[in-house]
């Protein structure tokens, strides 16, 4: 069992950090300029809400990463690709190399500049189609895809 | 027959009926709105203006448009579609690549002749094309020419590398959908019908009276009436002495029963009269419809998953239904239920083993008896939320709802008792349902991922769920064991996993 690259870490706790700043920042409109200020400060002092939600942001993007790395394990076997996941609900799951109809590696810009990638396994699958392999060094994911393309089944159904 | 390629072989229109047809079938909505707009006029509603303009400005001129801008050609290597009128879409299909040809005619296209015509290929949704609508005798000639079409490029293939044996090529040029020939598998005269309308038993007055509520109560003019209809009845029924009113409410809930019963029937009957299922080589091709003529076809190597389901009353008499489910295309996801709607077990599994070889085991492993505590709390809190609520703001006498504890434990219970799984010889079983019972097959060499999902309460208590995924379109609950012991489901996953890598290599 491989763990992912440790520097997803971040990556991760960036995404987490920018949601939350989002929702705040939704949150924290709403409380100044939608709801009226009188209703609004007889409930709670206006901003509040968004101030603690934006310390819960702080405080999970440093525990959600984590524990989602902690979690976080996949295997290539010969046949098939073995992953393990989730903090809250955990998912074990089988992609068989049958069954790839696409591979594909993705990078968002905060991976480009960490030099790593995601390795997207689509099937024809309905549910939970789409296998993601995120926090893989560049390098790495590119052989793994080169690899597993020569194993790819277009008519897979 | 070149001059049939000739004609083809350029850009087409589809039918000018179209257009008239596309009149018809919104020509509800139009009088609606134009009846709202300018008899009642009701101006003040900004709505039925806005929609008369839309109307006139752009759904009509728009129909015009997209008529006018859609043709098709049929070429010796592929088929052209090309539509759009801001942004020109082609769509190119390989007539290698078809599949199967479905003609449909709905009662209204049957008076204009016009059908609708659509080609399905192997692979992705992206390739397949829809004609709507040609007439009818186009549609037979867009089947033939397509399909000698195919034919000569099997046949050029084959004179070039000469690789493909000669099964392989009968086989393939089998893959079209002419007109019904084969062995009927099985049919269903005018009384059987009947019969299945009366057993279905859906809540259609549940799923309709809300739909037509939401649909009614958008026009004021209507849902003054309505609302003053009511008021009347509940002015009537506060007349009666109040000896009679339970009498009464029973009787009508009685009656709502029986008309959505009745509607049931009458709507069954229209819908699958003169049901015939077809095997045709490797494919299925089903027809049924009295006044709407319908044809689907299933081609057997894409079957994914097969579904027996049954209801108590069913039961009763010894009435099962058979469902085919194919990948989740776009024509099957409107029709997942092919197969055969109501036929005895025994002659079900006659038929069902000329579809799919299937031994249907004797017993079922039972999913965890935890699962019974997890459905008895998820259920409770379904009826303490709302029971608390109006203890807490209308009255304590709500809390008479705690005498249905016991109920919903007997529920979690049968729930337990009526889910098992099977697995064995390649085939996956999963059953579920107290109502609706379902057992679902899956063959072992259709998976497509495989998982094991533990939520925090199950980890709790051990327990996880085997969920299979194939390319069916299904619901969540057909190919999933859920709440077995945790070790168990990975040595299922494994087991399952293991199958289906010999399967596969034996095909290769």
């Amino acid at each position: 069992m491989y763990s992912l690259d440790p520097a997803v870490k971040i990556i991760w706790g960036m995404g987490v950090f920018l949601q939350f700043l989002f929702y705040s920042l939704l949150l924290g409109f709403t409380e100044f300029f939608i709801i009226p200020s009188n209703i609004n400060n007889w409930i709670v002092p206006q901003g509040l809400l968004a101030l603690i939600m934006f310390i819960c942001g702080i405080f999970l993007t440093f525990i959600i990463p984590l524990l989602r790395y902690k979690y976080w394990k996949f295997q290539v076997r010969n046949d098939e690709i073995y992953l393990e996941r989730g903090i809250m609900t955990r998912i074990k799951t089988i992609a068989p190399y049958k069954r790839i109809q696409h591979i594909d590696v993705q990078q968002s810009i905060f991976e480009r500049m960490a030099h790593l990638g995601k390795l997207v396994i689509y099937t024809a699958g309905t549910r939970g189609a789409d296998v993601v392999l995120p926090g893989l060094p560049i390098e790495y994911a590119e052989d793994l895809r080169d690899k597993l393309r020569n194993l790819t089944n277009e008519d897979a159904v | 027959m070149t001059e049939l390629y000739e004609d083809y072989n350029q850009f087409r229109r589809l039918h000018p009926l179209t257009l008239l047809y596309g009149l018809f079938r919104n020509l509800p909505y139009i009088l609606i709105t134009l009846y709202l707009g300018l008899v009642q006029k009701q101006t003040e509603e900004l709505f039925y203006i806005f929609m008369l303009i839309f109307l006139g400005m752009v759904i009509i001129p728009g129909h015009i448009l997209r008529w006018y801008y859609f043709s098709y050609m049929i070429g010796e290597n592929e088929i052209i579609i090309r539509s759009g009128v801001f942004a020109r879409k082609t769509r190119n299909i390989p007539i290698k690549r078809v599949q199967n040809i479905n003609v449909k005619q709905d009662v209204l296209q049957r008076i204009l002749g016009i059908a609708r015509v659509q080609i399905e290929t192997a692979g992705d949704i992206s390739s397949e094309g829809s004609l709507d609508f040609v007439k009818l005798n186009e549609a037979d000639e867009i089947n033939k020419v397509i399909r000698l079409h195919k034919q000569k490029i099997i046949e050029k293939d084959n004179d070039i590398e000469n690789i493909e044996s000669n099964s392989d090529t009968v086989s393939r040029s089998e893959t079209f959908n002419p007109t019904l020939s084969g062995d009927t598998l099985f049919s269903m005269s005018g009384k059987d019908v009947l019969v299945y309308g009366m057993v279905r038993l859906r809540p259609l007055f549940l799923i309709y009276g809300a739909w037509a509520a939401s649909f009614l109560t958008q026009f004021k003019y209507v849902s003054n009436i309505v609302s003053g209809y009511i008021e009347e009845t509940v002015d009537s029924f506060a007349d009666l002495p109040i000896e009679l009113l339970l009498p009464l409410s029973v009787a009508f809930l009685i009656l709502t029963v029986v008309m959505s019963w009745i509607v049931d029937i009458v709507w069954t009957f229209l819908q699958y009269y003169g049901f015939k299922l077809v095997k045709d080589g490797n494919k299925l091709v089903e027809s049924y419809g009295l006044l709407s003529r319908n044809s689907v076809t299933i081609p057997l190597p894409k079957l994914q998953q097969i579904t027996i389901a049954t209801n108590p009353v069913k039961i009763k008499f010894n009435f099962y239904t058979l469902l085919l489910h194919t990948a989740g295309f776009d024509v099957y996801k409107k029709n997942a239920s092919s197969g055969i709607p109501l036929a005895k077990k025994e002659d079900l599994l006659e038929i069902a083993s000329d579809i799919y070889p299937v031994q249907i085991p004797e017993s079922f492993r039972n999913i965890s008896r935890k699962a019974v505590r997890r459905a008895f709390v998820r259920y409770l809190i379904f009826l303490i939320i709302p029971m608390a609520a109006a203890y807490y703001m209308i009255d304590w006498y709500f809390l008479s709802g705690l005498i249905l504890i016991p109920l919903v434990y007997y529920g979690a219970v049968l729930r337990w008792q009526y889910r098992g799984y099977n697995i064995s010889d390649n085939l996956i079983f999963v059953k579920h349902g107290f109502w609706n019972q379902k057992l679902n097959i899956i063959p072992v060499d259709k998976l497509q991922t495989l998982h094991v999902r533990a939520s925090f309460f199950q980890r709790r208590l051990g327990l996880a769920t085997v969920v299979i995924d194939t390319a069916a379109s299904i619901s969540a609950y057909d190919a999933v064991i859920p709440d077995i012991d945790a070790d168990d489901a990975v040595m299922i996953l494994e087991e399952i996993n293991e199958a289906f890598l010999q399967k596969s290599r034996v095909i290769n």
